[in-house]
């Protein structure tokens, strides 16, 4: 076994560990915190060794894994959102599978085809999905504290779980970043294959139409909610349907073109 | 109570101590309150039953909860249950003339305590360990209250006064170290707490308080305390509303007329009014939210801790809006007190340990004038010894620095008699401490054999 296939191995063992222990926050007994400390412990340890990993292949997938991993950090510090790692943890983890079983030779394109505008579209792609993906997570906690509250269950709520004004924030937050990195990931993505770059532009219909539909999607969101003024509730919902569009654009479009996932 | 002493069992003092009282557990509500003393009637008669019944060392503790005696007498043989009793009815009869409660009742009711049981429920009292409402902080410092009255009237002995500085200590480490104290209990404070899941910043955040009488008054001066973006207290009679805004020193005071649009300004409202019917419907939500939408606040907390309620339960059915009430409040109190009960068992760990410590004092001090008798047997046997040496014609040319090193090496040798002997006995228990101390004074409670 190749240190590649180790690093590989370490990294997807830890976030499938680290989403079974994360989802302990959950919980309200002093007795879960031990489980739950070594399950940020097996986050940290995934997200250095993907890190690693994407840095030596990299490929698209890897790429977005440790992208994530490192959002979820970022916030656990600046919002103290620990529980996102609940929803972030087997998301990386499902993207290290799918690098693993369909995506083994999807990676950034070497210097032959290299541009400029190609790299950038790659960049952004990957931080917009990245912020898509947190705001999904975001969007779930939200509504389950928003259940939680309706039905008045105030006694299942975990002592450490994030208030609403902190979600809205981290929500908005994330949805105006990614929705920023998924326009220039367009936009980028348009002048690469009008400059001609692309050999089967074909093959790569879907993919655009797909992505133009996500895009309308999340400037749908952030209009409704911005000059509607709708409810964060409703923007958490539409949230989840955006990342469900880009996740089929993700897992549903592997196939299509070269790149398919990227 | 409970009747477990200190892991070893020593010849110490503490069965000198005793207590004698009532307490929320012993007696009702009505008889609490004829035994109620304001702390001046506590000074008047800590000093004369100290006179009277020649006790050096007592203090009494007297809230609406409990009113009981601590102290220590040197004649422990003294301490039956009639003369504790005897105690606490003169305590009474002499300062609180308007009791209601006959002799009769005077000696059934008050429980009694001595020894370790004693000195254990002093610990348990001023840790709140023993209070009505687990861990609540308003008796530590009515305890040191009761300190301080003891100290002025001239009972606070050396040994009560080391016992109730236990106790503090004990209570501080307690409250620390343990869960006993972060969970508020109180329905007003659990109703500002709730306001967390809307902010963890409570400074962020507006509050309106419908009501101003006491479950208001509760929640405004905790709301208060946190220096909220704003407080309002709305009343339907604005005078009261704003006396309660004049005593907090905070906020504003607005009457009912403009509930709307003070709901749509708020992000938590609190109400606890005496009002028969609902004060708030859900028309005035939804009209609060048509405004709301436009200066983009966030969700709506409305918590009722009024009975019969202030808030149609229907307002919960517009998006963004939580209603709560006195029932899912007390739910959060009662899982709350949960966890103070279960971190009792940590306190009772602490309460051990330091009564353990509390007991090593009491070795020593009651060991105290045989320690100092073997010390001085020992520092004047071992210089007779060593004078009778000096005489002698090959010491005689002995300078003045060499005498000063063999006096000094006689010193520490007493000294480490001494030390060997204090460790001996500390460490001794039962029949062992007896037989020791027994023989000790037969050897040292005399002159040094010629």
């Amino acid at each position: 076994m190749d240190n590649n296939a180790i690093i590989s191995m370490i990294s997807l063992s830890s976030f499938l560990l680290a989403s079974s222990l994360v989802v302990l926050g959950f919980k309200n007994s002093p007795r879960q915190v031990i489980g739950l400390r070594v399950g940020y412990f097996l986050f940290v340890v995934g997200t250095l060794s993907t890190t690693v990993e994407a840095l030596q292949s990299g490929s698209t997938a890897t790429l977005l894994a440790a992208a994530v991993a490192w959002a979820t950090i970022i916030s656990w510090f600046v919002w103290k959102l620990e529980l996102i790692g609940a929803f972030t943890a087997p998301v990386i983890a499902l993207t290290l599978l799918s690098h693993i079983f369909f995506l083994p030779h999807a990676r950034v394109p070497s210097s032959s085809i290299d541009t400029r505008s190609l790299q950038i579209h790659i960049v952004a792609a990957v931080i917009g999905q990245t912020f898509a993906i947190l705001a999904c997570g975001l969007s779930l906690l939200f509504l389950w504290l928003d259940k939680k509250l309706k039905n008045r269950e105030l006694n299942e709520l975990p002592v450490r779980y994030p208030a609403f004004t902190t979600l809205t924030k981290a929500l908005n937050r994330s949805l105006w970043i990614g929705f920023a990195f998924i326009t220039l990931s367009l936009l980028t993505g348009a002048i690469f294959s009008l400059n001609g770059q692309l050999d089967n532009i074909q093959n790569m219909y879907p993919k655009i139409v797909w992505a133009i539909l996500v895009w309308t999607w999340y400037l749908c969101i952030l209009v409704l909610k911005e000059i509607r003024g709708y409810q964060p509730q409703k923007t958490a919902r539409m949230s989840l349907i955006g990342f469900a569009l880009m996740s089929l654009s993700w897992f549903g479009l592997l196939f299509v073109g070269p790149w398919g996932a990227q | 109570m409970t009747n477990s002493s200190p892991k070893k069992p020593r010849l110490d003092h503490s069965s000198e101590f005793f207590c004698v009282g009532h307490n929320h557990r012993t007696a009702d509500i009505e008889t609490r309150e004829a035994y109620y003393l304001t702390p001046e009637q506590v000074e008047l008669a800590l000093v004369a039953t100290s006179k009277k019944f020649g006790l050096s060392e007592l203090a009494m503790l007297s809230t609406c909860n409990r009113c009981e005696v601590f102290g220590f007498s040197s004649a422990a043989t003294f301490l039956s249950v009639e003369f504790l009793h005897e105690i606490y009815e003169f305590i009474h009869e002499t300062v609180n003339s308007k009791s209601k409660i006959g002799p009769d009742l005077f000696r059934k009711t008050p429980y009694t305590s001595t020894g370790w049981d004693a000195i254990r429920h002093t610990f348990h009292v001023a840790a709140s360990l023993d209070s009505l409402v687990l861990g609540e902080t308003q008796i530590t410092g009515q305890f040191k209250d009761a300190i301080t009255i003891a100290r002025n009237a001239g009972t606070l002995g050396a040994m009560l006064g080391r016992l109730t500085q236990e106790a503090l200590g004990t209570a501080k480490k307690i409250r620390t170290e343990t869960a006993i104290g972060r969970h508020r209990v109180s329905i007003s404070h659990a109703a500002i707490d709730l306001a967390r899941r809307a902010s963890s910043d409570l400074s962020t955040l507006s509050f309106l308080i419908l009501g101003a009488g006491e479950m208001s008054r509760v929640a405004a001066e905790y709301a208060a305390s946190y220096k909220p973006r704003r407080l309002v207290i709305a009343n339907r009679t604005k005078e009261k509303a704003t006396t309660l805004v004049e005593q907090l020193n905070f906020g504003e005071a607005h009457g009912h007329d403009q509930l709307s649009s003070l709901i749509a300004h708020a992000d938590v409202v609190i109400s606890a009014t005496s009002a028969s019917e609902f004060v708030v419907m859900k028309s005035d939500i939804v009209t609060a939210f048509k405004t709301r939408k436009n200066s983009r606040l966030g969700p709506l907390f409305l918590i009722d801790i009024a009975l019969p309620r202030d808030i149609d339960p229907k307002c919960s059915e517009v998006e963004g809006v939580y209603l709560f009430d006195i029932d899912d409040l007390k739910s959060v109190v009662e899982a709350h007190m949960d966890k103070r009960r279960e971190a009792v068992v940590e306190a009772e760990h602490i309460v051990t340990e330091r009564m353990d410590n509390f007991s090593q004092w009491l070795g020593l001090q009651k060991m105290a004038p045989l320690i100092s008798s073997s010390s001085k047997y020992f520092t004047d046997t071992i210089l007779k010894e060593a004078q009778k040496t000096f005489a002698r014609e090959n010491f005689s040319r002995l300078d003045d620095d060499q005498r000063k090193a063999i006096d000094a090496m006689v010193a520490a040798m007493a000294s480490r008699f001494t030390s060997d002997i204090a460790k001996t006995l500390r460490n001794a228990t039962g029949d062992e401490t007896q037989a020791l101390i027994s023989a000790l004074k037969a050897l040292f409670e005399k002159d040094p054999s010629p």
